[in-house]
C-alpha cells in the first residue's frame, strides 16, 4: 500500500466520556462530549521494556534479554476543559462519587471496589474522537481511540478573574490499566452523547464579598480574592492481570500508606483583615475558606490546615497568596472539599 | 621484572562448562560438550590457596611460632560460585543434572536420590554428570594462560529464582561447584572457540514470568488453587566432603561423599484471593501438596509440606508467601524437584 493519504487534525479532536456499567467494560448508556481546551493526550498501547542484567563478556544489550513488561501497563489520559457547572459535576462524580451539585469530599471518604468485570460504576470511558489513525478499508475505520476502565487521579481548577474571561478551567487526569482500544462508535455517532461543549461556565466577575473569608464568615475575616485554585489527587495502583492476551488488570488497588491530596491556594487583597487571619498561619488548627457563595454565582470552599503562605508583590498592590491543605475528621461524614457552581 | 601492565576486566569473564569424561581429568565428556554460561556475575575465582593451620601456643614465647604452622593441601575444596541466566533445557552445564545426578530434560530430584561414584579416575556415567569441568576465560592473566580451569567439579547447591520484579523477569540460577582438584592454568578459552575446545553459546532463554499460563499451589490438579503468582524461588543444597589425597605432590582427593540429605526448599508469592480458602489447608494435617508453575516456556514443579507462610503487606495488595520444605517417599522414585525451563 502505498503512503497513506489520511491528515489528522488535532483541532478536531473531540472528548467524550461516560461512566461504564462494569468496571473496566465497554458498555456505557450515556457519554458527555466535554467542552475541551487543548488537544487531550493520545495514548497508544505502548509498555517500558525489561532487561536482565548483561551477560559477561558482552558489551552490547542482547535483544534476547529484553521483553516488554505488560504485566504493570498504567495509561495515563489528561486534558483540559472548561469547567462549567455540569462539568464539574461529572468530574467530582468520577474522583469521588459525588456529583449532585454540592460535590462534597468527606472526611470518612472511602474508595470504591475496583474489580475488573464487577457490576459497578467506578470506572469511565474516556473516546477520543479522531484520534485514530482510521484505515481505508472495512466497516471499521478506527477513526477514534477509546480508553476503558478509567479512574480519575487528579483534578485541579482554576478561576481567576483576569485571566480565561473569568471562566474556570479544570485539568485532569485519568489512569487506566487497560490497553487503548480502537473504533469509530464516536465519530458515527453510534454512541449516545450529551454534547456540553456549548454550555457557559460560571463567570469569576461579580464575587459576593459577604460571604468569601478565611476562617470565619463574619466581617473581620472577608476577603477580597482575585483567583483560587483546587486540586485533588490520589494515586492508585493496578493488580494482577486477568489474562496474557490483553494484559487487563484484575482490578485496582488505593496505593498503600496514601490519601486524598487536596489543596486550595487563594489570592487575596493585602489589608487590615490579615489582622484577623494571620493566626490560622501558624495555629495548628482547622481552617476554613469559602469564595462565593450558593447560586451568587458559585461557592467553593475548603475545610483544612494552613500549608503554605506568601506575600505577592507582583502586581501594583500587595496581595497575600494562603494554601490550605484540605483535612477535617477522618471519622465524619463532615466535607473537606465543597464545590459548587 | 618491571611492574606488569596488564590486567583483566571482569566484564570479559567467560565461563565454560561440560560434564567430564574421567573424574579429574579434565576432558569433556564424550557424549557431551562445552558450553558458555550467561554469567550475570563475575564468578568466585579460586588460585589453589590452601587454609593455614596452627599448632597451640607454647607458653614462654609471645609471638606466632612459624615453626608450628603448617599449609594443609590434603582436605582442602576449593568453591567455585556461578550466577547466571536459567536457559532453556537445550544441553549440559545448567546445574540442575549435575546436582541432580540425572540426565534429561525435565530435571527431576526423586524420593529415591543416590549418588554416584565419585572414586578418583572413575569413568563418568554421563546419565549421572557426576563431576565438571569448568573454565574461568580471563581470570588467571598470566603471560601464558589467561584462563583458570577447574577439574572434578561438584555441584553443591543450586538456587533458582524467576519473579515479575527482577532481572527483567528471567529465571536466575546462583550454582556452587566444590572441587578438591588444584586449579589449572589454561589458554584454551583465550585460544578462541574451536582452537584448543569447542564451547556452545547459549542464548535461548526459559520463559519470562509473566508468561505463566497456570499457577497454583495446594493441589497442582485443581482449578479451585490456581493463583496469581509474581515469583518464586527454589534452593537445594548438598554437603559434600573430600576423602584423602592420592598422593603429597597433587593432593587430589580419592574420591568425594555426600554427607547427610539434600535440604530442599521452595517457596511462592501469589496474590492473596479467595483461593487461599482452600490453599491454607495445607498449612497443617502433614498433607502432602504442591506448587506448580506452567508458563509458556517453562513448567517447574515442588512437592512436599508448607513450613511456612506470610500475607506480605509491602504492596498495595496483600500477597501471600508459602514456603514449603521438598520432601517425599525416600523408597519411591517420586518427584520432589521437576525443573523445565
Amino acid at each position: 500500500m502505498a503512503v497513506s493519504t489520511v491528515v489528522k487534525s488535532t483541532q478536531a479532536l473531540k472528548l467524550a466520556i461516560g461512566t461504564s456499567t462494569t468496571t473496566g467494560g465497554s458498555s456505557c448508556s450515556q457519554y458527555y462530549q466535554l467542552p475541551i481546551l487543548t488537544p487531550p493526550t493520545v495514548v497508544d498501547l505502548h509498555v517500558p521494556t525489561v532487561s536482565s542484567p548483561p551477560v559477561l563478556g558482552t558489551y552490547t544489550e542482547s535483544s534476547n534479554h529484553t521483553v516488554h513488561d505488560r504485566t504493570g501497563q498504567m495509561f495515563e489520559i489528561s486534558f483540559s476543559v472548561l469547567c462549567n457547572p455540569n462539568v464539574l459535576d461529572l468530574l467530582c462524580l468520577y474522583a469521588y462519587e459525588d456529583g449532585d451539585g454540592t460535590n462534597i469530599l468527606v472526611g470518612n471518604y472511602s474508595p470504591p471496589n475496583w474489580i475488573n468485570g464487577a457490576t459497578a460504576t467506578d470506572t469511565q470511558i474516556i473516546y477520543i474522537g479522531g484520534g485514530g489513525y482510521e484505515i481505508q478499508s472495512g466497516t471499521t475505520d478506527n477513526q477514534d481511540v477509546y480508553y476503558v476502565g478509567c479512574v480519575c487521579t487528579s483534578v485541579e481548577i482554576t478561576h481567576a478573574i483576569d485571566s480565561e474571561g473569568g471562566k474556570p478551567v479544570a485539568n485532569v487526569t485519568f489512569q487506566t490499566g487497560y490497553s487503548p482500544a480502537y473504533g469509530d462508535n464516536f465519530s458515527d455517532g453510534a454512541i449516545t452523547v450529551s454534547n456540553l461543549a456549548g454550555t457557559t461556565g460560571t463567570d469569576f466577575d461579580s464575587w459576593v464579598f459577604g460571604d468569601t473569608y478565611i476562617d470565619t464568615d463574619d466581617e473581620s475575616h472577608r476577603i477580597h480574592p482575585y483567583s483560587y485554585s483546587i486540586s485533588f489527587a490520589r494515586t492508585i495502583e493496578r493488580v494482577g492481570w486477568v489474562d496474557t492476551t490483553d494484559f487487563s488488570p484484575n482490578g485496582y488497588v488505593w496505593s498503600s500508606g496514601t490519601s486524598w491530596d487536596v489543596s486550595m491556594n487563594c489570592v487575596y487583597k493585602r489589608d487590615s483583615q490579615f489582622d484577623s487571619i494571620k493566626a490560622n498561619l501558624v495555629d495548628s488548627g482547622v481552617t476554613n475558606m469559602r469564595i462565593g457563595d450558593n447560586g451568587t454565582p458559585f461557592r467553593v470552599a475548603i475545610v483544612g490546615v494552613v500549608s503554605d503562605h506568601s506575600v505577592d508583590t507582583g502586581s501594583a498592590e500587595l496581595r497575600n497568596s494562603t494554601t490550605i491543605k484540605g483535612m477535617n475528621d477522618t471519622e465524619a461524614v463532615t466535607g473537606i472539599l465543597s464545590l459548587e457552581m | 621484572m618491571a611492574l606488569a601492565t596488564n590486567f583483566a576486566p571482569t566484564q570479559n569473564i567467560k565461563c565454560i562448562i561440560g560434564t567430564e569424561a574421567v573424574i579429574g581429568d579434565g576432558a569433556v565428556h564424550g557424549s557431551g560438550a562445552f558450553y558458555r554460561l550467561p554469567l550475570l556475575e563475575p564468578p568466585t575465582i579460586t588460585s589453589n590457596q590452601v587454609p593455614l593451620e596452627m599448632g597451640s601456643q607454647q607458653t614462654g614465647i609471645f609471638t606466632p611460632n612459624i615453626a608450628q604452622m603448617h599449609q594443609r593441601e590434603d582436605g582442602v575444596l576449593y568453591e567455585i560460585t556461578l550466577k547466571y541466566l536459567g536457559y532453556a533445557s537445550t544441553g549440559d552445564g545448567q546445574g540442575f543434572e549435575e546436582l541432580f545426578n540425572e540426565d534429561g530434560s525435565a530435571y527431576e530430584l526423586k524420593g529415591n536420590y543416590s549418588p554416584p561414584d565419585w572414586t578418583n579416575g572413575a569413568t563418568n556415567t554421563y546419565s549421572e554428570h557426576a563431576t565438571s569441568v569448568i573454565y574461568l576465560g580471563g581470570t588467571a592473566n598470566g603471560d601464558s594462560a589467561t584462563d583458570h580451569k577447574y577439574v572434578g567439579c561438584v555441584c553443591k547447591s543450586i538456587e533458582l529464582s524467576h519473579s515479575l520484579d527482577s532481572n527483567g523477569g528471567f529465571p536466575v540460577i546462583t550454582a556452587t561447584y566444590v572441587t578438591g582438584y588444584k586449579a589449572i592454568y589454561s589458554n584454551d578459552i583465550s585460544a578462541g572457540n574451536g582452537t584448543n575446545i569447542t564451547w556452545s553459546d547459549i542464548l535461548s532463554n526459559s520463559g519470562i514470568h509473566w508468561a505463566t499460563t497456570t499457577a497454583r499451589v495446594g493441589d497442582i490438579t485443581s482449578a479451585n488453587y490456581d493463583v496469581r503468582a509474581y515469583g518464586y524461588s527454589i534452593s537445594i543444597s548438598r554437603e559434600i566432603a573430600r576423602v584423602g589425597y592420592i598422593n603429597t605432590t597433587t593432593f587430589e582427593p580419592y574420591s568425594y561423599e555426600m554427607v547427610g540429605a539434600f535440604d530442599i526448599k521452595g517457596s511462592i508469592t501469589y496474590k492473596l484471593d479467595s483461593n487461599h480458602d482452600d490453599i491454607n489447608n495445607y498449612y497443617r494435617g502433614d498433607t502432602k501438596g504442591a506448587f506448580q508453575i506452567t508458563g509458556s516456556a517453562y513448567l517447574v514443579s515442588f512437592y512436599g509440606l508448607v513450613s511456612d507462610a506470610d500475607h506480605g503487606t509491602g504492596s498495595s495488595e496483600i500477597r501471600t508467601t508459602v514456603s514449603w520444605q521438598g520432601a517425599e517417599d525416600p523408597t519411591t522414585a517420586n518427584v520432589i524437584l521437576s525443573i523445565d525451563l
